[in-house]
Parts: C-alpha cells; structure tokens; sequence
C-alpha cells in the first residue's frame, strides 16, 4: 500500500469580511468533517509568525490555500514562505465578495451553501491530491 | 487615543482563537472606535490596515503562547502594543459561554490603565461647551477654547503657572484634515516668537508649527510620535505640542484673545470655504 500524505490547508485570517469567515468555516467543515483523517490545518498566523513546523510541512507536502478574496494573503504567504500551494482556492470566485451579507463576517447565515460548496471541493481537491501522490 | 486596533489571534482551529475572536466582535459591537485587524492584511501591509494600525492604540489578543498577534504588530513597528493572553483570561471561567465576555473584560481593564498612564502630564480637568465659543459655519463646527491666547497663524497658547503650552486651534487642525505625522524640536531649544518650531503633515498639506511666544521648550508631547491624530481629536487637550518657560509672560498681549479670535477665525474659515455663509 502506497504512502499517502495528509493535505495542510491554510486559510484566509481576514477578520472583518465574510469572505474570511466563509473560508474559514468552510476549511473546518473540510477538515472536522468531510476528510478528517486526510487532512491537517495550517495556521496562518503561526506561518507567518515563523512557525518552523507549519513552513516545513507546506514545502514538504500538498497545501490547498482558502482565500477569502482577491488579495490571496493565504497563496500569497504560502508561496513566499513554502512552496506554491497545490490548489489555490478563492471565494470570490463561488460568490461575489459584493453579494455577500457583511452580517455574517461573524457569523455564517445565508452564505452556508457557498460554505457548503467550497467545503466540498476541498474534499474533492484532497483526494485528488492524494490520489495524484507519487 | 480613542481609537483601538483589535488584532485578535486568528488560529481558526484553536479554542483560543475562537475565543479572541469572539471578543474582537463583541468589542466591535459595542465601540464604534473598534476597528478589528487582520494577522495576515498586517504581514501583507495592506494600504489600509497599515493605516488603521499605525493611527490606533494597538490591542493584540493572543490564544495561545506562541503570541502570533502580538508578534505580528511588533514586527511591524508598534512596541507598546498592549496585548491580552486569551489562556489567562478564561482560566478562571468554566462557563464556555462567558469566555469572551471575560476577554473583553480583561482588554477593558488593560486599555483603561494603558490610558491612565500614558496621560499623566495633561490637566486631566473636564472641557466641557460653556468654556468654548462656538460657531457653525456651513457644515462644520468651529470651537475655539476661552481664557487662552491665539497667533494669526492658529496657534493657541495657555498660561500655567510660570510656563505656556502651546497648541494647534480647532481651526488649524481642521483646515489640515487627518494628522498622521507629527515631527516636534528637542527640548531645551531657544526659541523666538514666530520662529518654526517642528511641523506636522496630514492627509492635506504640511504646516510649520509657529510659536506663538518666545523663550526655552521645557516639555515636548512625545504621544504625538505614535499618535498624531490626537491634534485633531483633541486640539486643546491632549493634542497639545509644547510647554515653553517664557522669556516674556507679556509678549502673549501680542496675541489675539478668544473673542476676538473667534471672528477672526470664522472669517479665515468662510474664506477656506470659498464662500459667503
């Protein structure tokens, strides 16, 4: 039986814009939920605070970056620090940033189905990476 | 300051990220003045979080002990952030539900001290309207402080005791617009009446700052380095830019009184407006 690795996801730390509390959620539903033994979270702050474990695991292994928006802080980041994420996700491209209720910057209401779909392509993106591991 | 820059952890996998997250929205709730930053927006050094971080008084909530927030801010210059451990602060709490209540409570207390401390050299005496004459001039609000003296060029200057503060008037700072530096003479220079002594930029142009008495600057207000903006927040208080011992007290009879200020200013502010009011 072939090795398969665990896949680091890193997402957004926008904490004022629902397009961050989507791919927040979103990243925790993919890895509480739908692929927990496949995945690890990486995180974003201990990354760019110079985490040594979290660099390391990015250059080393498959990452899926979770952007909330178009600035892609999280790819961004993951780039420079590690290596070019292997699947880069953004929810502007599911909703657009405009569309979203700012209400739910905290709190997820009507925006649970884009949630809901970038969780599941997550998943998706996981297996594929697995699978496609050599 | 009145204005926070929360930068609450954000490890999303972490109960104490979510926790400090929790705060950083009742906090932004309940103050208008709260404004919630970003780790990453701050590492990136986005235009506008680099702006709000530099212009507020900086409070880092960390949830766990690598301290990401507070690391974050200190890597991007501020060293008198005031941060908040999210662990400490829920240690006593058992009711989950109550523990961003208590982090909130815990960056309350640590701001209010921050405050107490950092404003021990100003007249801490209530300003309230009846020590103003007050004028509205189309849309804005022109104040002008009673019992002080004012130059031509807008700047006031108070007697106490022996010495002389010196400031900016509401309508200089208003005619600025948002100060975001604020460069200020050592202390002990010799200065002579009219003389510049520093300068500050806002969003708007750069004004010399002219003194309007002469004699030795005894105290200079170092809080202007790391918040400008308390010039326009607060021109006859907190903003104020030096205390001068005076070669003459006499030379302030030079200087325009507050009613006779007041029409001049209102004259200076309607001809900035470019128009009749």
């Amino acid at each position: 039986m072939s090795f398969k690795p665990k896949v680091g996801i890193i997402s957004c730390s926008g904490e004022d814009c629902t397009g961050g509390n989507i791919s927040r959620e979103a990243t925790l539903k993919a890895l509480h939920e739908l692929r927990p033994n496949e995945t690890v979270t990486i995180c974003l702050p201990l990354f760019l605070a110079g985490d040594e474990g979290e660099r390391s695991f990015a250059k080393t292994f498959p990452t899926i970056t979770v952007d909330g928006c178009n600035k892609l802080c999280a790819a961004i980041s993951t780039a420079r620090f590690s290596s070019d994420p292997s699947v880069k996700i953004n929810v502007e491209d599911y909703a657009e940033c405009i569309s979203l209720n700012p209400k739910e910057k905290w709190r997820i209401g009507e925006s649970a189905t884009v949630v809901e779909h970038i969780a599941e392509e997550i998943a998706r993106q996981v297996d594929r990476l697995r699978e496609e591991w050599e | 300051m009145s204005r926070k820059y929360v930068l609450p952890c954000a490890g999303y996998d972490r109960p104490g990220g979510k926790i400090g997250r929790e705060a950083a929205e009742i906090l932004a709730d309940e103050d208008l003045e709260v404004v919630v930053g970003s780790v990453a927006a701050l590492f990136a050094e986005r235009p506008g979080e680099v702006k709000d971080f530099r212009s507020s008084q900086v409070i880092c909530i960390d949830g766990c002990s690598v301290k990401c927030a507070s690391k974050m801010a200190q890597a991007r210059g501020n060293k008198d952030v005031l941060a908040v451990d999210v662990t400490e602060s829920i240690a006593a709490i058992e009711d989950s539900k109550e523990r961003g209540q208590a982090v909130v409570e815990s960056v309350r207390r640590l701001y209010q001290n921050a405050v107490s401390k950092a404003l021990p050299d100003f007249p801490s005496k209530d300003i309230d309207d009846s020590e103003f004459f007050i004028e509205k001039i189309d849309k804005f609000i022109l104040k002008v402080q009673k019992g002080l003296y004012y130059s031509d060029n807008d700047f006031w200057a108070r007697i106490e005791g022996e010495d002389v503060r010196i400031g900016a008037s509401d309508l200089l700072q208003q005619m600025a617009s948002d100060i975001f530096f604020v460069e200020l003479a050592e202390i002990g220079k010799k200065v002579e009446f009219g003389d510049d002594v520093g300068g500050f930029e806002s969003t708007k142009t750069a004004i010399e700052i002219i003194t309007p008495i002469s004699g030795t600057i005894l105290e200079r207000n170092e809080l202007l380095e790391n918040s400008p903006e308390l010039v326009n927040e607060s021109p006859y208080g907190p903003g104020w830019f030096y205390l001068v011992k005076p070669d003459d007290i006499d030379e302030l009879e030079l200087l325009k009184d507050a009613s006779e200020y007041i029409t001049y200013a209102v004259e200076k502010a309607k001809h900035e407006l470019g128009k009749k009011v």
